[in-house]
């Protein structure tokens, strides 16, 4: 009886027990290599420098569960922007700086949405191209050389911990508590869903596909922002393009965790063990004395294991 | 839908290779002097756009292209540093171009992964292997091969025998019966496989035309840069899609017409010479690269937004 339970509720939620699976997997890969790897400091390492790929991973995740291939690949380099432009307002109080940020990063991804809807422009070219403004506009805003650095609030906030747990991830915690609330017991979020699952509907119980479309944009936008006023903590010097190279993992994380690229299906519970995943792997390549060739080798390859292993899409059957 | 190119569905193509060309005329008339030694830079955008547009219309999307084109252009120059030299070494990008396409066909094919996770995967596997390669730029082409491929076999010019590739490609797939298989696979992929239409292998041949480009690409663009970087890929992803988009193609597959495309990928290196023109006139050289990338996504959105407005209006 009790395995006839575990049975069904590993079936129910299979899509969001298997990245942490896969997760312990490499934990113990690692461990296997040298056993410093399983001690809490490294685990606890682990989960601060997933911070800002996990607030990425946030907007990602609406956005991809809005389905009809909408995804957003121009939110890590809204954060790689607000890495130069946070840099050069030290001497401003944080909170203006915060509200700052996360109204450039709404209007941004609103600019994406906007695109989107009206301009009939496809989400990944929409979003792939105001990533590669964004990139030019920190050029434009600082010239050629990046200057300044983070607040003494941001940096405290970015890498000090309470106790043993970093202040950083309370704050992803606190975020991802936030949407899991309103994804799965508002009535926002069931529209999400519905809406997700049913890409002919225009309007769900009143509200219409491009507010959705929108907010999850926006959110997206101001994610990305959080993320990169956070690596801005981390790194403290700032320079060009730092965050651009977690615009792709991000999307693999967020459908590891098991969010349906087709929307309206999977949730923020598995995306976190998705996250996991990529900065496991991550870490443990950082193992080897391997050049970095071989190192993005490793992980593409390894990438694709996995995507082999349960990401695969149904035969068709006669 | 038909499979006809009528004037409505190359209307935007037309359009955009024309204002790309008149206004990188009016910036620079002497241009049309040196059209000819030049064409040869504008063509690769052409082929990656229909690359690009064979995989978008089974529904599927490349976005492996861009780090496909390093991983060539690195092993390319690196193959003529061991000293290996002769004709080989011209069909050797385009074989490597084919293994390329062959893998991503096998994986979104027949392991049926979706096609932007394994291309994001493969994406890291082709640059980890071309910075494992060539971890600084360097090397060095053959004075024979880069006269061949630049500028003219026999005293017969090479962009012409390029256009010619582009052409026969053009002209043996616009009635073949594959072209409508692409574009039912794309479509509605459960009717094409309830018709009979092998669809997982519909895929897989549109990623290995797909890399065939890719190869004919990898060839000229390291023929005219004379040197192997690992780096020097991913600026060309964002134009390939673009180009299929302005040839009609979408995400959702089903659609794109190749001709249109051609065109508007020739339009699209017209954009980026121009850019690079006007910014190193008016811009001092530190910073001009840094205005293009800016000025062109800002015109590639605008572009974008006029041609969803028009395919809206055209319904």
């Amino acid at each position: 009886m009790i395995q006839n339970k575990l049975v069904n509720f590993f079936k129910k939620y299979k899509n969001m027990i298997i990245p942490y699976i896969i997760t312990i997997i490499f934990f113990l890969a690692g461990g296997f290599i040298t056993p410093e790897y399983l001690s809490i400091t490294s685990i606890i390492g682990l989960l601060e420098i997933s911070v800002p790929m996990g607030l990425l991973a946030i907007g990602e995740t609406l956005v991809i569960l809005l389905g009809g291939q909408n995804l957003d690949l121009s939110n890590a380099a809204i954060g790689s922007f607000i890495i130069i432009f946070a840099a050069t307002l030290k001497n401003y109080p944080f909170i203006l700086v915060l509200i700052l940020v996360m109204l450039f990063g709404l209007a941004i991804g609103t600019l994406n949405a906007l695109g989107i809807i009206f301009g009939k422009v496809q989400p990944l070219v929409m979003t792939l191209a105001m990533a590669s403004i964004m990139d030019s506009l920190s050029y434009l805003y600082v010239g050629a050389h990046a200057y300044g650095a983070p607040s003494n609030t941001l940096i405290y906030i970015s890498t000090s911990r309470i106790g043993m747990i970093p202040i950083a991830f309370i704050f992803w915690i606190v975020f991802a508590l936030i949407i899991l609330y309103i994804a799965h017991f508002t009535v926002l979020g069931r529209r999400l869903y519905l809406l997700g699952n049913n890409q002919t509907a225009g309007f769900i119980w009143g509200i219409s596909r491009n507010i959705l479309t929108i907010i999850a944009y926006s959110l997206s936008g101001m994610f990305g922002a959080l993320a990169g006023l956070i690596t801005l903590g981390i790194v403290v010097v700032p320079y060009f393009e730092v965050m651009d190279s977690l615009a792709i993992p991000v999307i693999a994380a967020v459908i590891l965790g098991g969010v349906a690229f087709t929307g309206g299906e999977g949730s923020y519970i598995g995306v976190i063990g998705g996250v996991l995943i990529i900065t496991a792997l991550t870490n443990l390549l950082a193992m080897f004395n391997i050049s970095q060739g071989l190192r993005i080798f490793f992980y593409g390859v390894f990438l694709l294991i996995v995507l082999a292993i349960y990401s695969r899409r149904k035969a068709l059957k006669v | 839908m038909s499979l006809k190119p009528t004037l409505s569905k190359l209307l935007p193509s037309i359009i955009f290779f024309v204002v790309m060309f008149m206004s990188s005329l009016a910036i620079n008339p002497s241009m049309i002097f040196y059209l000819p030694s030049t064409l040869i830079i504008y063509l690769p955008y052409a082929f990656l756009g229909m690359g690009q547009l064979f995989v978008m219309m089974t529904g599927e999307i490349d976005i492996s292209l861009g780090t496909a084109i390093s991983l060539i252009n690195v092993s390319f120059v690196t193959l003529y540093g061991r000293g290996i030299n002769g004709p080989v070494l011209i069909i050797f990008p385009i074989l490597l171009g084919l293994i390329i396409g062959i893998i991503n066909g096998i994986l979104v094919g027949f392991v049926r992964i979706n096609s932007l996770l394994a291309t994001i995967a493969t994406m890291s596997v082709w640059q980890g292997l071309a910075l494992y390669i060539l971890p600084s730029p360097g090397g060095s082409l053959p004075f024979w091969l880069i006269k061949n491929v630049t500028s003219s076999v026999f005293y017969f010019p090479s962009y012409v025998i390029f256009i010619i590739i582009l052409l026969v490609i053009w002209y043996v797939f616009k009635k073949h019966k594959y072209l409508k298989y692409f574009y039912s696979t794309g479509s509605d992929i459960k009717s094409a496989f309830e018709n009979g239409i092998n669809v997982n292998y519909m895929k897989f041949f549109a990623f290995v035309l797909d890399g065939l480009m890719i190869g004919i690409a990898g060839l000229i663009v390291t023929s005219y840069m004379t040197s192997g970087d690992a780096t020097v890929g991913p600026e060309f992803l964002l134009p390939s899609i673009v180009a299929a988009v302005i040839g009609g193609a979408s995400l959702y597959g089903g659609k794109g017409d190749i001709l249109a495309t051609m065109l508007s990928g020739l339009g699209l290196g017209f954009l980026n010479n121009t850019l690079f023109a006007i910014t190193t006139l008016v811009i001092p050289p530190a910073y001009s690269s840094l205005y293009k990338d800016f000025i062109y996504g800002v015109i590639l959105i605008i572009t974008l937004i006029l041609i969803g407005a028009y395919e809206a209006k055209r319904k």
